[in-house]
C-alpha cells in the first residue's frame, strides 16, 4: 500500500493539472487574443510572439461609450454593493438575533427570491422602471442589482452572524450600549470579514450581470458587459477587441478575489471568546 | 456605590417548562454572594434575570428600593464577567476597558486615567496595547474583570468566570477576584457549579436545585449543618448511613444497624421520637480504631495515598460502601483487607429525615426566605 503512494500522488497531481488547464484555457485564450489583431485571429495562424500588439486595446478603448460603460459598471457595482450590505446586514442581524413569528419563512423567502430566474422578472421591471422614469439610469440599474444582491448577501452573512457569540452583545449592553450601538460598534466590526466577503460577491454579481443591464439600460447607463456584447453583434468580427474588453473586465475580479482570500481564511471571531 | 438586591417571588418559564417556580432572595450590600448548583438548577437563569437579559415571568427585582424589572440592561449600571470573557476581539486591551466609559461620554482625560487605574489594579497595564487574541486565558480574564469594574457598577455579576482556566490558574484567580471584590466592596453575584470555588470566594452561598434555593448561608453553615440531604451530598463528600433515632427517656440516641450507637443531644423538638433516619458523616469525621473498639465495623477495600491525606474505600458489615479520609502520617497506613472500627465524631454527624428533605438537628442556619 505504502509503495503505491507516490504513484497515486503523481496521478492526482496530473489529474489536477489537467483540470487546471481546462479551467484556465478560456481565460488564456481571451488574454492572448486580446493582444492579437482581428485579422490574425480570424486567419487561424499559429501563435508567434511577433503577433502581439496593443492595437485591439487601443481600438476598444477608443470606441465611443466603452470607457463610460466601464465607469457605469464601477458606479452601479459600488452603489448596489453598499446598498446591499447595509440592508442585508440589518436583515441578517434581525433574523439571527430576534425570534419572531414567520422568521424562518422570511429567511427562506429570501432564498426563493434569489432563485427566481431573472428573465421572468425583467419585462415587469422594464415596465415598472419606465413608468417610474428610472429606465436607463444608474439609479434604476443599481436598484435592480440590489434586488438580487440583498437576498444573496443575507444568506451569505447568516452563518457569519449566527456564529458570533451573544455574550459580546450582552457585554456591550451592560457597558451602556443601545441595541443599535451594539450592532454598529461591536457586532459589525466582529463580522467584518463576513461583510467583506459579502461585499466582494455582491460587487462581482453586479459587475458580471448582463440581462438586466441589457434590457433596462440604453445609452446612458450601459454597463461594460453590454458594451462588449455590442461588439459581437455588428457586421465585422472584432474578436480581438472583444477579448481585450473581456480582459479589462477580468481585472477587477482578479484583484477582488486575491484581496478576499485573506478574509476567507481569517476566522469570524478570532480571539475574544474562549472555549 | 454598592446596592442590595431584593428578589421577590421570581418566576422564569421557557414555554411550558418552569425553570424557577417561585424564588425570593436578599443579597446584602457589598457581599460576595454565590449561586451554586448543578447544571440546569437555574443559577445562570437567575443571574441573567438580574442582568436583564432574560425576561421575568413573575415577581419583582429591586436594586435597593428601585424596581428594575423593566429597566434595560444598559441602564442597570451593572458590570458583568462572562464565562467566555466576551472581550471585544477588534479592540485593544485598553479600548476594551475604556469602552463603557466612552459610552458614558466621559471626558477624554478622565477615561484615560480611570482606564489606567483599573488596568493597573488588575495588573495588565503592560498589555494595554495588545489585541485580545494575543493574551492568555488568565490575562483575558483580567481584562474582562477590569472592563466590568471600570464603570463603577452598583453590582458585579460573574457567570462561571473561571471555568475556562486550567486548575492552577483557577485557584490563583479565585484569590485575585476575592481580593479585588473586597477592596472595592461591590455587591457581587457569582455563579458556579464548583463547590470548592464557591466556598473559597463567597461570603454567603445559595445552593440551588430545580430553581429552588435549598440552603442559603455561609460556607461554614452549608458545609457543617446542611439543610437537607441534597446540600449535604452536593457540598463536599459524605457517607450516608441508614440508622434509627431512638428515645431513651429524655435523651436521644442514633443507633446504626450493627448496634453501635451515639448520643444525639441536639435533635429538634418536633423530631424527638423513634424514627428511621439517614445519617450523613463526612469522610474526615471518623475516628479510626482497632477492631473491637466501639464503632462501626468496616473492612478496607482499597487505599489511595494523596499526600497530606489517605482515602480509604471501605464496606461496613451491612455491605454498605463508604469513604473515609485520614491524615497521612509516617506510620498510620492501613493495609487493604484490614478490619477496623469507625467512630464518627457525634457533633459532626448530620441526620436527615428518611426522604432527605430536612435536617432534624438544631443549629441549621438557613437564610433562605421561607426556610
Amino acid at each position: 500500500m505504502k509503495r503505491n503512494r507516490p504513484i497515486v500522488n503523481i496521478a492526482i497531481a496530473v489529474a489536477a493539472f489537467l483540470v487546471l488547464i481546462v479551467e484556465l484555457f478560456p481565460i488564456g485564450i481571451t488574454l492572448l487574443n486580446g493582444f492579437r489583431r482581428d485579422v490574425i485571429i480570424l486567419s487561424a495562424k499559429p501563435f508567434e510572439f511577433s503577433q502581439l500588439s496593443l492595437r485591439s486595446y487601443e481600438l476598444v478603448l477608443a470606441r465611443p461609450g466603452f470607457v463610460k460603460s466601464l465607469w457605469t459598471s464601477v458606479e452601479v457595482g459600488l452603489l448596489s454593493t453598499a446598498a446591499s450590505i447595509i440592508v442585508a446586514a440589518m436583515a441578517a442581524y434581525g433574523i439571527s438575533r430576534f425570534r419572531f413569528k414567520g422568521r424562518n419563512l422570511l429567511a427562506y423567502s429570501f432564498l426563493v427570491f434569489r432563485m427566481l430566474p431573472q428573465i421572468s422578472l425583467v419585462i415587469a421591471l422594464y415596465l415598472m422602471f419606465k413608468s417610474l422614469g428610472i429606465r436607463d439610469t444608474v439609479f434604476g440599474l443599481t436598484l435592480a442589482h440590489t434586488s438580487f444582491n440583498v437576498p444573496y448577501v443575507i444568506w451569505l452573512l447568516l452563518p457569519f452572524f449566527t456564529a458570533v457569540d451573544k455574550s459580546y452583545e450582552e457585554a456591550a449592553m451592560v457597558d451602556g450600549c443601545t441595541r443599535f450601538g451594539v450592532f454598529r460598534r461591536v457586532f459589525l466590526p466582529i463580522v467584518s470579514p463576513g461583510l467583506v466577503v459579502g461585499a466582494v460577491f455582491a460587487f462581482i454579481n453586479s459587475w458580471n450581470e448582463f440581462l438586466y443591464a441589457l434590457i433596462l439600460t440604453g445609452i446612458n447607463a450601459r454597463t461594460a458587459p453590454v458594451s462588449i456584447n455590442s461588439l459581437i453583434g455588428s457586421d465585422i468580427l472584432t474578436w480581438g477587441q472583444v477579448c481585450a474588453g473581456g480582459t479589462i473586465l477580468l481585472l477587477p475580479i482578479f484583484i477582488f478575489t486575491v484581496s478576499m482570500q485573506r478574509f476567507l481564511i481569517r476566522g469570524v471571531s478570532a480571539g475574544g471568546v474562549k472555549g | 456605590m454598592s446596592v442590595s438586591i431584593r428578589i421577590r417571588n421570581a418566576v422564569k418559564r421557557y414555554g411550558q417548562s418552569t425553570v424557577i417556580p417561585d424564588l425570593s432572595l436578599d443579597i446584602r450590600e457589598g457581599e460576595f454572594f454565590t449561586l451554586l448548583g448543578p447544571s440546569g438548577c437555574g443559577k445562570t437563569t437567575l443571574l441573567r434575570m438580574i442582568a436583564g437579559f432574560n425576561t421575568i415571568e413573575g415577581g419583582d427585582f429591586f436594586f435597593n428600593d428601585r424596581l428594575i424589572n423593566l429597566v434595560d440592561p444598559s441602564k442597570r449600571n451593572i458590570g458583568m464577567v462572562f464565562q467566555n470573557y466576551a472581550i471585544f476581539p477588534h479592540l485593544s486591551v485598553k479600548r476594551n476597558v475604556a469602552f463603557g466609559l466612552k459610552n458614558r461620554k466621559y471626558a477624554k482625560d478622565r477615561i484615560e486615567s480611570e482606564t489606567l487605574k483599573f488596568l493597573e489594579l488588575m495588573k495588565i497595564a503592560e498589555f494595554r496595547d495588545r489585541m485580545p487574541e494575543k493574551l492568555s486565558g488568565g490575562q483575558q480574564q483580567r481584562v474582562a474583570l477590569a472592563r466590568a469594574l471600570v464603570i463603577q457598577p452598583d453590582v458585579l455579576l460573574m457567570d462561571e468566570p473561571l471555568s475556562n482556566l486550567d486548575a492552577k490558574l483557577r485557584v490563583e484567580m479565585r484569590f485575585a477576584i476575592k481580593e479585588i471584590q473586597h477592596r472595592i466592596g461591590i455587591t457581587t453575584v457569582y455563579v458556579t457549579h464548583d463547590q470548592e470555588e464557591a466556598m473559597a470566594v463567597s461570603d454567603r452561598i445559595a445552593v440551588m436545585k430545580d430553581g429552588i434555593i435549598q440552603h442559603l448561608g455561609t460556607p461554614r453553615d452549608i458545609y457543617q449543618r446542611p439543610a437537607n440531604l441534597f446540600v449535604a451530598s452536593f457540598i463536599g463528600r459524605t457517607n450516608l448511613i441508614e440508622a434509627r433515632l431512638e428515645t431513651e427517656g429524655p435523651a436521644m440516641t442514633l443507633r446504626f444497624s450493627d448496634g453501635y450507637s451515639v448520643p444525639l443531644p441536639n435533635v429538634r423538638e418536633e423530631f424527638r421520637k423513634d424514627m428511621a433516619v439517614l445519617a450523613s458523616i463526612r469522610p474526615e469525621e471518623f475516628r479510626i480504631g482497632a477492631e473491637g473498639e466501639p464503632g462501626l465495623r468496616a473492612t478496607v477495600d482499597s487505599a489511595v495515598f494523596l499526600g497530606p491525606n489517605t482515602h480509604y474505600h471501605v464496606h461496613l458489615d451491612s455491605g454498605q460502601q463508604g469513604e473515609i479520609i485520614q491524615e497521612s502520617r509516617l506510620d498510620n497506613a492501613i493495609p487493604e483487607g484490614s478490619v477496623m472500627s469507625l467512630a464518627p465524631r457525634p457533633e459532626m454527624i448530620n441526620v436527615f429525615t428518611p426522604d432527605g428533605s430536612r435536617n432534624i438537628l438544631a443549629g441549621v442556619r438557613n437564610d433562605a426566605i421561607g426556610a
